[in-house]
């Protein structure tokens, strides 16, 4: 590792010039803007926090966004761990796996836009989900899932799946062999080495993923937008309202710094737990 | 009394490859048994094979008499040793320690205190606390013998536990561990391919090649009537001379016939090759104007075998001097002898012993003398290479 | 064993799951019908040729591609550099330069979309390419940083040590050893940012106009009111792009990522 200024100065100055201007700069703005009086006024204030906190609608909102951002991780949670262990452990065939690890990557290269579109079509009164139901009798007439809490999450699953997927898989690929074979050499049955060694081993990264997802679950727009009907509202979709429609650009802030702050808080925990653990070594 | 371990033509085939063929073994209470051979020889896939990761494709694993060929590990009565340790990083050295007695049902304070006399009995006994990446190699590996012996296995399996030692650890710790064996009273059955850790620790030592057994023996066994080729090369260095039999025995080589005397056994096959150990090898120095007949004259065989008369038997020929220049050169009895010429190619001088290698036409032969080399031995001079028959093992060749 | 039949079950719904909004789409696109069906009534290209016959769309395909590789190219070149600062170098703020430069990962795009919008609006930097061009750069960054870092290990180190024992001045060394092992790593992490530009929203939905589309955003606002075949037509163009790219990644760096490490 080489010291001295000059060379590391002249290598980062156009990015960091670049990141300032269009990153630091605007999330500055946005900052100030939250602490700004509003209308005529001037000086700084902390009545949009304030509103944040007393206004029982947007308190609501913040209440269903969090809501489902849980749900949604640990929907992932239980749903992901068994693929991922599927993927890892119980797939033999090389080619096989590559293209189930395709299967998984596909979604992410799809717009949002298109994936929710596709649960809209699929999720609808005459769709395809609402047809099997009744079709196994399981329901008489169809259900409405676009406009509900769970339509949301179906879909917001089906978006941050993939995520956990990778996340718990990399943990898993990581585990030493030979420690499970060592736990099976001392007595444990297959269920004991899972709780007592590969879970344990497992655990940093599988935290860590998981509030990642928590995260851009909670910071979600596009879904939830797309598959609300317009009688749901989560905190992105509120927060663009302050700055398309409402033009509040003050109250749109201290929204964006509560999500900003909030969102920063959770990466610097996944940090720590994703290093205090280490590697499995 | 019915052996601890049995094995009985246990075979494992991994699509076209075999890794055992039809290994037979058996290991009493008690023993320290090592499975030695070069790598791919199967030794660590016949420990894997025991200890119930890998299920034989033929043949019978027993315990104590009882069929363990389909049980997994975590069943049978055998704890096994890693060549990486294999410790659990989330786990102190305590709880590395009590995983086997807690998962076996036993009381958290009384695995506790198990745990606490296997570390006593290791030497770590402060350690509890530590994590395994805070450890030396030297120290994970201890915790590993702690771990595997609480549980008071029958039967110890170890990978080659010693091998990321550095070589005076290694030796120390191999004397530890030999005594820990004998003091737990445990049998062990430990893997290497170092043929003097084996020689060291075991009672008796499983020579395998290529999948199969070679030989069981004590280290002396092996070393002295070792029973094919393939050990007598492996087990330290060897020459090995072919003889043949028809009225007469006598070692051929290149040509030169050497009569082998008459009291040597030889075993009731038409030929088949000598081992002979280095140091067995008498040399001496050859005048130059003999070396002519020196080597093709047959060696007379009917000398007392207690005579202990300063000359070479063998060649009629006056060709060397009996009186001995130096201590590393003194003279062979002369009992039952036989003797050859050959060219010193080179002399290398060990501290304790030296290594004289000689050529003898297009056979190659390695002598070891004690001590130091002596002045009048040089590279390129032509010497006397002679041993007295008895020190060689004659092996038969096979049908 | 049952855990493990358990297991593949429910790993194959879970496949399933993931393929079926897909495979609905394209098929919804085939049908011969004027409104969505599934499975498909007919099979007719006739909506995927009324995409490509719409100036709108083909506009908005026009401007996303070229908004995703300029913007690609922009964060390859600013990030490049960066990566050779950050893996070579110590210097006093360098994790908090490594931070700034990645967080664009993790925090939420909404509020930097909203934030650039803000901030923009100060320079009259809003609804233009240039506007969206800046924010997409910044978003797709972290991919070819992180791709690049990767790959500038202590291993790599030593070849630039050695090339430069070798008598090479720092530009020679850098193109002639550097970059051909970093070179996968800038591929991968382009593809990777490319992608993200194409098919993000958040950003865009700030910055668009009527004439300045991206097909991300055309189709979100198509969505909400009309819902026709020309739409599963575009989004089944957009789904078979992303294949195409999954596949091409598959080819270079290879998808068994899973693999257990044997």
């Amino acid at each position: 590792m080489m010291s001295g200024l000059r060379a590391p100065f002249l290598l980062l100055i156009v990015p960091l010039v670049f990141f300032t201007a269009f990153f630091l700069a605007p999330l500055a703005t946005v900052v100030v803007a939250s602490l700004s009086a509003s209308g005529n006024e001037s000086g700084l204030t902390l009545d949009h926090y304030v509103r944040v906190l007393a206004d029982r609608y947007h308190w609501d909102v913040i209440l269903v966004t969090f809501r489902i951002g849980l749900y949604t991780t640990l929907a992932c949670l239980l749903l992901g761990y068994p693929l991922a262990w599927y993927l890892v452990r119980i797939v033999k065939w090389r080619t096989w796996r590559r293209i189930c690890v395709i299967m998984l990557v596909v979604p992410l290269f799809t717009s949002n836009i298109v994936r929710s579109f596709g649960w809209m079509v699929l999720l609808g009164r005459n769709g395809l989900v609402n047809d099997g139901l009744m079709g196994l009798g399981l329901v008489d007439r169809p259900v409405r899932f676009l406009g509900t809490e769970l339509g949301i999450l179906i879909g917001m699953v089906y978006v941050l799946l993939p995520f956990v997927v990778l996340a718990v898989g990399n943990a898993l690929a990581r585990v030493d062999s030979s420690l499970e074979q060592a736990s099976s050499d001392l007595g444990a049955r297959p269920a004991a080495t899972f709780m007592h060694v590969t879970l344990p081993l497992t655990l940093p990264g599988i935290v860590s993923g998981a509030i990642m997802v928590f995260t851009l679950a909670v910071s979600a727009y596009v879904t939830p937008a797309l598959l609300s009907g317009g009688r749901i509202t989560v905190l992105s979709m509120l927060i663009f309202q302050q700055y398309s429609s409402v033009f509040d650009f003050h109250y749109g802030g201290a929204l964006s710094v509560v999500l900003l702050v909030f969102t920063l808080i959770m990466v610097a925990l996944a940090a720590r737990i994703g290093t205090v653990k280490g590697s499995a070594t | 009394m019915s052996a601890l371990l049995t094995l009985d033509s246990v075979c494992q085939r991994f699509g076209a490859s075999t890794a055992l063929d039809a290994i037979s073994l058996s290991v009493e209470q008690g023993e320290f048994i090592a499975l030695l051979g070069p790598s791919g020889c199967g030794k660590t896939t016949l420990l894997r094979t025991i200890a119930g990761f890998l299920t034989p494709t033929s043949g019978r694993i027993l315990i104590e008499d009882k069929d363990v060929s389909a049980w997994a590990p975590y069943r049978r009565p055998l704890n096994t040793v890693f060549q990486n340790y294999a410790l659990f990083p989330h786990l102190s050295v305590l709880g590395n320690v009590m995983y086997g007695p807690r998962r076996a049902g036993v009381a958290r304070r009384d695995a506790q205190a198990q745990s606490h006399e296997a570390l006593a009995l290791v030497g770590l006994t402060d350690f509890a606390a530590r994590f395994p990446r805070e450890l030396s190699g030297g120290q994970q590996q201890r915790v590993a013998l702690a771990r595997a012996i609480v549980n008071r296995p029958k039967l110890l399996l170890l990978d080659e536990p010693l091998s990321a030692l550095d070589l005076k650890l290694r030796k120390r710790v191999q004397l530890e561990l030999k005594h820990l064996q004998q003091k737990l009273g445990i049998a062990f059955l430990f893997v290497t391919h170092d043929q003097e850790e084996a020689m060291t620790m075991a009672d008796r030592i499983v020579v395998m090649h290529g999948g199969r057994i070679e030989q069981v023996g004590t280290g002396t066994e092996i070393y002295r009537r070792p029973a094919s080729r393939f050990v007598a090369e492996f087990i330290g260095d060897a020459n090995i001379l072919p003889w043949s039999c028809d009225d007469q025995a006598r070692v051929t080589l290149d040509g030169t016939e050497l009569a082998m005397p008459g009291h040597i056994e030889v075993p009731p096959v038409a030929r088949g090759i000598a081992v002979l150990r280095p140091e067995d090898i008498h040399v001496s120095p050859t005048r130059p104007h003999a070396t002519d007949d020196a080597s093709s004259s047959p060696t007379s065989a009917d000398a007392a075998p207690d005579t202990n008369e300063t000359t070479i038997m063998g060649s009629p020929s006056p060709r060397r001097d009996p009186s001995t220049i130096g201590s590393s050169m003194s003279t062979p009895p002369a009992a039952g002898c036989m003797a050859l010429t050959a060219v010193v190619t080179d002399l290398v001088s060990i501290g304790s012993h030296t290594v004289v290698h000689a050529q003898a036409g297009e056979h190659k032969l390695l002598a070891r003398l004690p001590g130091l080399p002596d002045a009048s031995l040089a590279s390129g001079q032509t010497v006397t290479l002679s041993w007295r028959a008895a020190c060689m093992h004659l092996i038969g060749d096979a049908a | 064993m049952i855990a493990r039949l358990l297991i593949r079950i429910v790993a194959w719904a879970l496949l399933a799951y993931l393929v079926l909004p897909l495979v609905v789409i394209l098929g919804a696109s085939l049908t011969t019908t004027p409104f969505l069906a599934f499975p498909p009534e007919g099979i007719t290209l006739d909506w995927y040729r009324k995409m490509m016959a719409d100036p709108g769309y083909v506009s908005s395909f026009v401007t996303s591609t070229l908004l995703a590789g300029s913007a690609t190219i922009l964060a390859v070149i600013m990030t490049v550099p960066a990566a050779l600062a950050l893996a070579r170098f110590s210097f006093p703020g360098k994790a908090a330069v490594s931070s700034i430069l990645m967080s664009p990962l993790v925090l939420p795009h909404i509020v930097l979309g909203a934030a650039l919008l803000q901030f923009g609006a100060y320079f009259g930097l809003t609804r233009s390419f240039l506007a969206l061009l800046v924010g997409h750069t910044v978003i797709i960054a972290p991919f070819v940083l992180r791709s690049a870092f990767a790959l500038l290990t202590p291993e790599q180190r030593a070849l630039e040590e050695a090339s430069s024992d070798l008598g090479a001045r720092p530009w020679t060394t850098f193109f002639l050893v550097v970059l051909p092992q970093i070179r996968a790593g800038i591929v991968t992490g382009s593809i990777f940012a490319f992608i993200s530009s194409f098919i993000n929203v958040e950003l865009s939905i700030f910055n668009t106009t009527a004439e300045l589309n991206t097909i991300p955003v055309k189709l979100f606002n198509y969505v909400q009111y009309t819902i026709d075949p020309t739409i599963a037509a575009v989004s089944g163009a957009t789904i078979l792009a992303a294949v195409v790219a999954i596949v091409i990644l598959d080819l270079t760096i290879g998808l068994d990522m899973l693999s257990d490490r044997e």
